[in-house]
């Protein structure tokens, strides 16, 4: 019998999915609007139904962490306080030697983590700041000028085309860690898009405090 | 086909705007019905909008000893840059440069983006709420196409408004500053080498910011920087998959169980017989 551990619940992991779509939605289609070699390959209607789509996905984007965080306020909790907790010795030492581990997993042991490894946390902040952005900008162009001052829109569509510089490298490595792609992480795409749980190796592999916390209580665990 | 322009007066033109009131008719603009606030002001409307292309703008300075104030005129409306900075930023390639020498807006491609509204230096595009699309002037394309002059100029009382080949629009202009040099020193040629030359002509007798023109207009610094953020964004995204590649190649053979013995030695690092033994110490014990 081998034992598995919850590392998310069936909201968390609908709002992933939800999230997963639409992000690469409107990544995709935002692209056709940003580059100019993308634009040449498609036809006015098409960038027309892309704008309306985007609209559409970038509402569903926001509101549905958003109306889930109100349905379940301590999935809001758990995710700012693991974002935000107080960094420790293993949190320290685990960036400094995050680089040579990406390169040579088989040499470099890592420290134990906790729920979030450090590196994610960073890269978690980050992701939560460009929504913000993305969400703020976004509703500003989508209301549009005259309603807004030329300066604001203009402010905005710039703002909108850092945060997709910035969310771009970040999905890059994003879908490299949490994908599996890295052997290391193969399987941890499981957590989020399957049915939540990892292996107790797993979870003692890759965030050793809180796996050692999960089993000593028993609560999450369970035996397959 | 000839790079035309239109030639733009300022010390003759009267403020009368028959020149606004024809442009909406020839392009069918519909005017609001609302009275407008009285502002102080002859300018009216206070803006250019989807529905008004063509603003005749009114500003008063100081003028010299014999006539005290004077009208500085100004023709708010699209200048056919030659460098347009609204056709580079449009994503629907609904911007042309015409054989005639406007830039025209083609409206079936239009997707009411804005991005021209923002791109602009005289931020002339504006966006239509009818249609949800940008409108601005065209030099009435479809006019001058058919050998006729765009219908602002037809209209004008003083001939402050002309039409003709940018080169004799340039000429004229150029004539008409060195006429009123004397009396109004700092009267000025505008759209020679503004955005690489515009195909509106101006004769500003006030100098170009009492006239509304920008004295050195640029394409926003934002889309300047725009421009820059798109073959950054390909090489970050590039640079970052090449480290995923490199990642991924030092990566092979890795094994979580050995892994797993470094992190917990007292569970995962000992050899198994050893393990088995203990077990059936264990058993022994039970038993």
């Amino acid at each position: 019998m081998a034992q598995y551990i919850k590392r998310h619940d069936a909201l968390a992991r609908l709002n992933h999915w939800i999230f997963a779509i639409c992000g690469l939605g409107l990544g995709i289609g935002g692209a056709f609007m940003f580059f100019p070699f993308l634009r040449e390959l498609v036809s006015p209607e098409f960038l027309r139904a892309q704008m309306t789509l985007h609209r559409i996905l970038g509402a569903l984007f926001v509101a549905v962490p958003l109306i889930s965080w109100i349905i379940r306020p301590s999935n809001f909790i758990h995710t700012f306080k693991n974002i935000f907790a107080k960094w420790n010795k293993d949190d320290l030492e685990f960036m400094k030697k995050f680089v040579p581990y990406l390169f040579n997993p088989k040499k470099q042991h890592m420290p134990k983590q906790g729920f979030i490894k450090s590196g994610q946390r960073i890269s978690d902040a980050v992701m939560y700041f460009l929504i913000f952005i993305f969400m703020i900008t976004g509703v500003l162009m989508w209301i549009g000028m005259p309603n807004i001052p030329e300066w604001l829109f203009s402010l905005s569509k710039f703002g909108h085309v850092m945060s997709f510089f910035g969310w771009s490298i970040l999905m890059v490595v994003h879908i490299y860690l949490g994908a599996g792609i890295f052997q290391p992480y193969r399987g941890s795409a499981r957590y989020v898009f399957g049915d939540g749980y990892a292996s107790a190796e797993d979870a003692k592999y890759h965030w050793g405090h809180w796996a050692d916390d999960e089993l000593a209580s028993c609560e999450n665990v369970k035996e397959m | 086909m000839a790079d035309n322009a239109i030639y733009y007066d300022a010390s003759k033109c009267t403020g009368c705007k028959g020149c606004q009131i024809n442009c909406k008719q020839w392009n069918r603009l519909p005017s609001p019905l609302e009275q407008p606030e009285w502002t102080g002001s002859y300018e009216s409307p206070k803006e250019n909008s989807g529905n008004t292309w063509l603003r005749i703008t009114f500003n008063e300075v100081a003028g010299n000893d014999d006539d005290g104030i004077g009208w500085a005129f100004g023709r708010n409306a699209c200048q056919h840059c030659t460098d347009a900075a609204c056709a580079k930023v449009c994503p629907a390639g609904a911007y042309y440069h015409t054989a005639e020498g406007s830039v025209a807006l083609d409206t079936s491609k239009c997707v009411g983006c804005q991005f021209c509204a923002t791109a602009c230096p005289y931020h002339i595009p504006h966006f239509n709420d009818n249609d949800g699309r940008s409108r601005k002037c065209w030099m009435c394309q479809d006019r001058i196409a058919n050998g006729l002059k765009p219908a602002c100029v037809t209209t004008c009382p003083t001939l402050a408004l002309q039409f003709g080949t940018r080169e004799e629009m340039l000429e004229k202009a150029k004539a008409r500053v060195a006429e009123i040099k004397p009396i109004r020193p700092d009267a000025m040629v505008y759209g020679e080498n503004e955005m690489d030359g515009l195909h509106v002509i101006q004769v500003l007798p006030y100098g170009a910011e009492a006239h509304g023109m920008p004295l050195n207009p640029k394409e926003n610094i934002l889309e300047q920087a725009e421009r820059w953020l798109q073959p950054l964004t390909v090489l970050g995204v590039l640079g970052i998959s090449a480290v995923a590649v490199a990642s991924f190649i030092g990566g092979r053979h890795f094994s979580q169980a050995e892994a797993l013995k470094h992190a917990y030695p007292e569970d995962y690092g000992r050899p198994d017989e050893v393990v088995v033994e203990e077990m059936v110490i264990e058993d022994g014990r039970d038993a």
